[in-house]
């Protein structure tokens, strides 16, 4: 089916390539169905979280690991019966959620509150970290201009 | 603001219909039981502000794929 999108052309996605928060995100728990778009192709550090129903409702997401290696975020016993991850929870996949703003200098990064994706099933979750080290607002320039 | 102690089991009530209770304090953690009408809802302070960031983050204000990419890319932060 061919979906708008709040940053692309009209954009057309099959069935199996639909996230599902079955608990919406923090504060729009109402749509629970979305896709990912890259930003740039072939790449997952720049990507656009895109509601299937609402045009307008995008996130933009970053891949953790490449702002901060040792990023370390632990799922909950919830997180792992909600997200149905068995055994593994390697191929367990995380993003965090970018406030964007006309200069990186102001634009921030939620470290706190990732998006899980477990890939196996598409089944996805924002989680509240239980770990002082991350906040809702870390400043995205500390992590590009050094190593992390 | 009112600060008080209370002990493990004991309670504080607020407004003759909300109730809260200590019931367990182990290490940092402190578990809390609130009983109070349906109507009135509970939140985590965290949880109030994931929702005021995510709101904020949808905002983009009229910036582009492009302008993303070029401000966030990795051929940006990775020169």
């Amino acid at each position: 089916m061919e979906i708008s999108t709040k940053y692309f052309d009209d954009v057309s996605v099959s069935e199996k390539d639909i996230v599902f928060f079955e608990d919406g995100i923090f504060g729009f728990e109402y749509n629970k169905k979305y896709v990912i778009i890259e930003f740039e192709e072939g790449s997952d550090n720049l990507l656009c979280l895109q509601s299937v129903s609402d045009s307008e409702l995008a996130f933009v997401l970053m891949n953790p690991f490449n702002l901060k290696v040792d990023y370390s975020p632990q799922l909950s016993d919830d997180d792992v019966v909600d997200l149905q991850i068995d055994e593994s929870s390697e191929g367990v996949l995380y993003y965090v959620i970018c406030v964007v703003k006309e200069t990186i200098a102001d634009s921030t990064v939620n470290m706190k509150c990732p998006i899980v994706i477990n890939p196996q099933n598409k089944r996805a979750k924002q989680i509240i970290l239980d770990n002082d080290e991350y906040t809702f607002k870390h400043e995205l320039k500390q992590f590009t201009e050094g190593e992390g | 603001m009112l600060i008080l102690h209370r002990k493990k089991g004991e309670s504080l009530v607020i407004n003759d219909n909300i109730k809260v209770t200590i019931v367990d304090v182990s290490g940092e953690k402190v578990k809390i039981a609130v009983e109070a009408p349906k109507e009135i809802p509970i939140l985590r302070t965290e949880l109030v502000t994931a929702v005021e960031v995510n709101k904020e983050a949808v905002k983009t204000n009229g910036l582009s794929a492009n302008d993303i990419k070029s401000m966030l890319g990795i051929s940006k932060n990775k020169k």
